[in-house]
């Protein structure tokens, strides 16, 4: 079976707000995929489809071969689920509550302890086996949670915003963990609004707005098309108005070029596999602005979809 | 629904209970245990103590199974995580209701339990009479903790359940006819009987002197499992479009 999931034109609504508007896409064997988008979006109605928690209102949704529609319980046996909010058990400690999930999912009483304690050393935490979740703390919780959707070997994964509001440290051990899980084969979907980590963990990403599939790709070909190449940021340095720097850059910057307006500086974007010619830089070095030169990354490709949505 | 599941789901409330044990003993029985102290001044007094020990009994496990089904069901299956938890697993609504009612049984009948051997002790209630008073208890407190799961799945806060305890709980024990005879009431109170689940336990459990026709247990057996069976329907109906379940 090469493809672990078939979505095609998913629909849900939670009263009169539409939060999937008709998305299709494909999960192939070995892939990792990335949802990406805003709040709002739809990720999370998108995630919890592929764990089985909700059934499509309309659509089809084929996971590991199966239904979502009539085969809930046989799914959430084969996906781990990784929710954006934590619904670990409050009332017992870190191993404990990891063997209770093990019997939920039918598990034997030795695998489940076997299995909880490597998932307990897998995740970092074999040292709190008898913490509460409330003990743990917000990156001791999201590990927690993490080792509780690993519990059943799952042949899939889903993780909805799994390092959200983590420290930068914290978020590293996070997506180690998802790396180690990755060279031992398992696919993985990921939810996240953060770019950084869509583009370490997505092999290929999917762009959901309000609810609708907006582009798919991987990250370098989705910055390629909706943001360029390079980035020149020019921010006045004696609060000069930006405008003067419009009327510099206009008829001096390449066909095709972007220019955006952000935080009191101006951001020029340049087409694809092309980059600005030094002369602007130069000049607009003298004119007296803070010039900042990068390559274009996915969170510009995410404000630029965005800005075109709204314009539209 | 998959009973292993539900035992998986019941086994995970022992545990958490496990270090609370005596502090819940403490709780349910305080009350039986001073019902006790008064029914022995009552039996002295000349009352009859097999009934009255039987409308204990049934007291008891009414009152535990409808603190268990409101306060403690409420706690883990709408103010925690709990339940989103146990539904990311394969399990789902019916292993989650049958290990609450399950759970608010083993409660009720632990406490039953303990004031059975207790009024056996001191010859109140004695042999085929104590067993059958036991078993009508255990069902009064099923059926009062599945009122009390109903409150639950509709409850929009800790209020509604003060409001079921206070106005439902407490005043089905207090007319469960174990402490007054039936056949006083008017026919309208006599009528309105029927619909309280601890009014059939105690005519089943033999705690109602004068019954009338209404004393045959079988039909008592059978208006508990009705009172029972209906808010476990509708508590998980309520459940399911409140957790907003899957397959």
């Amino acid at each position: 079976m090469d493809e672990l999931v078939i979505a095609r034109d998913l629909r849900q609504s939670f009263g009169t707000t539409e939060a999937l508007r008709g998305v299709s896409f494909d999960l192939r064997a070995g892939e990792r995929l990335a949802l990406v988008g805003p709040a709002g979006a739809g990720k999370t109605s998108l995630a919890a489809l592929l764990a089985g928690r909700l059934p499509p209102a309309s659509g089809q949704l084929k996971i590991l071969g199966m239904d979502a529609r009539t085969h809930g319980r046989a799914l959430r046996r084969l996906v781990g689920w990784v929710p954006a909010r934590d619904t670990l058990d409050e009332e017992l400690g870190a191993l404990e509550g990891l063997r209770a999930f093990g019997r939920y999912h039918g598990l034997g009483r030795a695998e489940t302890r076997q299995r909880a304690g490597e998932l307990l050393t897998f995740v970092g935490l074999l040292d709190r086996a008898r913490a509460l979740p409330g003990e743990l703390g917000a990156e001791g919780r999201r590990r927690l949670q993490l080792a509780r959707a690993l519990i059943q070997g799952p042949a899939l994964l889903v993780l909805d915003e799994p390092t959200a509001g983590l420290e930068p440290a914290a978020q590293r051990f996070l997506w180690s963990r998802l790396a180690a899980l990755r060279a031992q084969g398992l696919p993985t979907l990921l939810a996240t609004s953060n770019p950084d980590e869509a583009c370490l963990l997505g092999d290929r990403l999917l762009l959901l707005d309000h609810g609708r599939l907006v582009d798919e790709g991987s990250a370098a070909a989705l910055v390629a098309r909706h943001a360029g190449g390079e980035v020149i940021e020019l921010r006045p340095l004696d609060g000069r108005p930006g405008a003067d720097l419009e009327a510099l850059l206009s008829g001096s910057v390449p066909p095709g070029a972007r220019i955006e307006r952000r935080d009191g500086a101006l951001l020029c974007f340049s087409p694809a596999g092309e980059m600005f010619p030094p002369a602007l830089l130069e000049r607009a070095h003298l004119a007296g602005f803070a010039v900042t030169t990068r390559r274009a990354g996915l969170a510009d490709a995410l404000r630029a979809l965005r800005g075109r949505e709204a314009r539209t | 629904m998959s009973l292993l599941g539900a035992l998986a789901i019941l086994g995970r409330h022992l545990r958490v209970h496990r270090g609370r044990l005596g502090a819940a003993l403490a709780a349910d029985l305080a009350t039986p245990a001073a019902c006790l102290l008064g029914l022995a001044l009552l039996v002295q007094a000349g009352a009859p103590a097999p009934r009255l020990a039987a409308g204990l009994l049934v007291a008891a496990a009414g009152l535990v199974g409808a603190l268990e089904g409101s306060l403690g069901a409420h706690r883990r299956l709408r103010a925690s995580a709990f339940s989103e938890g146990v539904l990311a697993s394969p399990l789902g609504l019916p292993e989650l209701v049958a290990a609450e009612l399950a759970f608010a049984a083993l409660r009720a009948g632990l406490a039953a339990g303990l004031l059975a051997a207790a009024l056996a002790g001191l010859g109140w209630l004695e042999g085929l009479a104590l067993l059958r008073a036991l078993a009508f208890a255990l069902l009064g407190g099923l059926a009062m903790g599945a009122w009390a799961l109903l409150t639950t799945a509709w409850a929009r806060g800790p209020e509604d359940l003060r409001a079921f305890l206070a106005g439902v709980a407490l005043p089905c024990l207090a007319l469960s006819g174990a402490w007054f005879s039936p056949d006083s009431l008017p026919a309208l109170g006599q009528a309105l009987l029927w619909l309280n689940p601890l009014f059939h336990a105690s005519a089943g459990a033999g705690a109602i002197g004068a019954p009338g026709a209404s004393g045959w247990p079988p039909l008592h057996l059978a208006a508990l499992l009705v009172l029972g069976a209906l808010p476990v329907w509708l508590g998980a109906r309520a459940l399911r479009r409140v957790l907003a379940l899957s397959n």
